[in-house]
């Protein structure tokens, strides 16, 4: 469309809504001339929790139906796909060859070693059992981009929480190639959106030195707090609840690099520390182990002691 | 002798990993097993933690009823430290289990169980779905597909209640042992 004409469609519509409806439709029409493909998406569950997917679906402006019908083609998905048992291991097989080398693999969830990836079987064939391990291994090497969605891909995170007894790992870890990790507990729906929507359109983002895309994961959560100015001064609060800096009641937020603070969550109403809660770190590589004793101020928190936490009653100090 | 294995895999739609095994003899059913294959062992994650760690690593078992643990989590810790919590906070902790039960009803009728029974748009991931009994005239078919895209939209807002006093789903963070939080 020319600009003249653009400026016409301005002049000429006086409804308000007429005005809106045309414009939304010219730019819909210029996206879709200038991406005419939406992107295709292998997404594997693993051994994970199902929150990512969950918080993708919590995704606003695009909502959900907009990232199907103009951004993504699904093609296998076991938490959104209509066809089940055979018909969906046939479609996986037909989408992993018919888009080979062009497909992006979204992995939510660790990947167990322990017993040959027994403990994650992510299909029953009459033959076989596919193991998460198999599938991984397998979809990534053909796939042009890794995405690892969530703290459990990207790092191991709860799944592989002290004692491991899965032997669950990263997606990275097992793969040979680049992965992207969009890490979270669950992941922002920004975040994965936002780097789904990117590789549509320009491809491989900016990645930090854990395969983060810097976009989201560049600056700590400590760095736009709200409450920094409380650090800052030392005013530090007495209890949970304190609406004063929560460095002393567990907050990592120094170390935890994401945008909590001015992208919030579930349509950006509130993050943890605004909620008058802790930040616990979940987008960090050592997440939980390295974040827990949650309410345990961040020099003295260490994995397995009880060292500065409240008693309860009738703990004689033995575990 | 006419046993048949039947396998059912992946079952489609829903949190997790789950495989059905049939064995049939002479049209009778003989055995069924269902396989949830995914295992990550919280029960030995939890050992030697701190208690009040409970709280938040329970959420991580499942997404979908993520606040039900963290809600178990609260009240058993809540005895372990012989705490009676405030009555607003019980009023919040069951404003935010209602929402989160909101939310996991809509998702689990709407997004996982409606492509059972309409017949869904021609686009991934809706593709290759069973066409075999599809009982809903036209008319209806239309208003569930409709409903399906507005009840992803509903779930968002009932998490959205959830993220104003937990700070953010699925796992929110301020439902605590001895009371919860919310900002002033």
């Amino acid at each position: 469309m020319s600009r003249e004409e653009f400026n016409r469609l301005f002049r000429e519509s006086t409804k308000e809504n007429k005005l809106i409806e045309k414009i939304l439709n010219v730019v819909r029409k210029q996206r879709r001339d200038l991406c005419k493909k939406k992107l295709p998406v292998i997404w594997l569950e693993t051994n994970d929790s199902g929150d990512n997917n969950i918080s993708f679906m919590n995704s606003t402006f695009p909502y959900l139906e907009d990232i199907f019908q103009e951004m993504i083609d699904l093609l296998y998905s076991n938490t959104f796909m209509a066809a089940q048992g055979k018909d969906a291991v046939k479609i996986l097989e037909q989408a992993a060859k018919m888009y080979s080398g062009e497909y992006t693999l979204v992995v939510e969830g660790a990947v167990p070693v322990r017993d040959n990836g027994l403990y994650t079987i992510i299909f029953t064939t009459q033959k076989q059992k596919i193991t998460a391990l198999e599938a991984v291994t397998d979809l990534g090497k053909r796939a042009k981009y890794v995405v690892a969605a969530g703290t459990c891909a990207s790092f191991g995170g709860p799944s592989a929480a002290r004692p491991n007894i899965t032997g669950s790992i990263s997606v990275q870890e097992v793969l040979q190639r680049e992965v992207i990790n969009v890490s979270g507990c669950p992941v922002n729906p920004d975040w994965l959106v936002g780097t789904l929507a990117h590789l549509l359109l320009y491809g491989r983002p900016e990645l930090d030195e854990r395969g983060r895309p810097t976009l989201f994961y560049g600056f700590t959560i400590h760095r736009h707090c709200q409450r920094r100015s409380y650090f800052d001064r030392g005013d530090l609060a007495d209890s949970l609840g304190d609406i004063r800096c929560m460095f002393s009641q567990g907050c990592v937020g120094p170390k935890t690099g994401a945008d909590c603070p001015y992208r919030q969550w579930d349509n950006y109403v509130s993050w943890p520390v605004k909620a008058n809660t802790p930040c616990i770190g979940c987008t960090n590589p050592d997440f939980p182990d390295g974040s827990t004793p949650f309410f345990t101020p961040m020099p003295q928190k260490s994995p397995g002691e009880t060292r500065n936490c409240p008693r309860a009653k009738g703990d004689d100090g033995d575990e | 002798m006419n046993k048949k294995r039947v396998v059912f895999s992946p079952v489609t739609r829903l949190s997790g990993l789950l495989s059905v095994e049939a064995i049939i003899d002479k049209g009778v059913v003989k055995e069924a097993n269902t396989s949830a294959t995914l295992f990550r062992g919280f029960e030995w994650i939890m050992r030697g933690r701190h208690v009040t760690d409970a709280v938040y690593l329970t959420q991580r078992v499942c997404g979908i009823c993520s606040l039900a643990h963290g809600a178990a989590s609260s009240y058993l810790v809540d005895q372990v430290y012989d705490n009676d919590i405030p009555e607003n906070a019980q009023y919040l902790r069951n404003i935010m289990f209602g929402a989160d039960f909101l939310q996991n009803h809509i998702r689990h009728f709407y997004l996982f169980s409606i492509p059972d029974y309409a017949k869904m748009p021609d686009y991934p991931p809706f593709r290759g779905q069973n066409h075999a009994d599809l009982r809903l005239d036209p008319k209806e078919n239309q208003q569930m597909v409709e409903h399906y895209f507005e009840a992803a939209k509903a779930a968002q807002r009932s998490h959205e209640i959830l993220a104003l006093f937990g700070g953010k789903a699925p796992p929110q963070l301020s439902i605590w042992w001895c009371h919860c939080s919310t900002h002033s």
